[in-house]
């Protein structure tokens, strides 16, 4: 008797602990009907700092955008003299505003991005199937904080350092994973409404 | 009785007059040589007197700054 309530003790535990497991991966709970990725991701910084040693030193302030998806460096960013010094680390901060374009195909069917929500502001874009009526869909990521917030990414180790001389040209570049990134969901039928999310995002900062 | 020291011609009036003539000749060298040597130094220093020289972006492209831009892509 006392062996048999082991065991049944012992699978309850286990069964709690599927349980948990699947409360925090709501993707087992709502997989995406299909995925896409955008034709055109813009992502703003607004600051570049290096570590010289003994401070951060200011190399860019402002707004600089770029699309990700045609790539390029970012406007103001570019040829910038930074102070005489030797840098060892990097910090990018960016704007949690991502104004995307994009559609996903299922069953045959593209759906497009609009810039009317599909949900809760900036994480869902409601979908539609005319392409003429493609538009831009302004996302952020919840988990960097509110929309237009500044969100700094993790400094950066810069190896070998970085030192300011007449031959330098120090070119690193912000690199964000954009491949099936769109997510297509919809409301239960028989009228279902369908609506264009945006996965988890994934930013590095690839040094030359 | 010791003669008063004066060049070599012995006359005071011609000597004088020599000094004077290497003094003027001597102050024109100098002037030549630091003209020519700040003109060096400004030209090496300053890429505007480069382009003066017609010679700025040789100057700024093999000697300029360090330079810094940030790129982005996706994948």
């Amino acid at each position: 008797m006392t062996r048999r309530y082991c065991i049944f003790l012992q699978t309850m535990v286990v069964l709690a602990f599927a349980f948990v497991l699947m409360l925090r991966s709501p993707n087992v709970w709502a997989a995406a009907l299909a995925t896409g990725t955008p034709i055109s991701f813009k992502v703003t910084v607004t600051k570049v700092e290096m570590w010289n040693g003994s401070l951060w030193v200011t190399i860019f302030s402002g707004s600089a955008q770029l699309d990700l998806v045609a790539g390029g460096i970012f406007s103001g960013i570019g040829n910038l003299t930074p102070p005489e010094g030797t840098y060892s680390k990097i910090q990018v901060t960016i704007r949690n505003s991502f104004p995307l374009l994009g559609s996903v195909n299922y069953q045959g069917v593209s759906y497009y991005t609009t810039g009317v929500d599909g949900g809760d502001p900036g994480t869902g874009s409601l979908a539609t199937t005319v392409s003429g009526s493609q538009a831009e869909y302004t996302f952020y990521d919840p988990g960097w904080g509110n929309l237009n917030d500044e969100y700094a990414l993790p400094e950066q180790t810069i190896s070998p350092a970085f030192t300011v001389a007449p031959s330098t040209d120090f070119q690193p570049t912000l690199r964000f994973t954009l491949t099936d990134m769109l997510e297509l969901d919809s409301t239960p039928p028989p009228a279902p409404i369908y609506w264009i999310s945006l996965s988890l995002l994934t930013v590095t900062l690839v040094l030359p | 009785m010791l003669e008063p020291r004066t060049g070599e011609s012995g006359d005071k009036r011609a000597d004088s007059i020599d000094r004077r003539d290497f003094c003027k000749k001597a102050l024109k060298r100098s002037s030549i040589v630091a003209a020519a040597g700040a003109v060096g130094y400004l030209a090496y220093k300053k890429p505007e007197i480069q382009s003066f020289f017609g010679a700025r972006e040789a100057y700024a492209n093999g000697t300029g700054p360090g330079r810094f831009s940030l790129r982005g892509d996706s994948n």
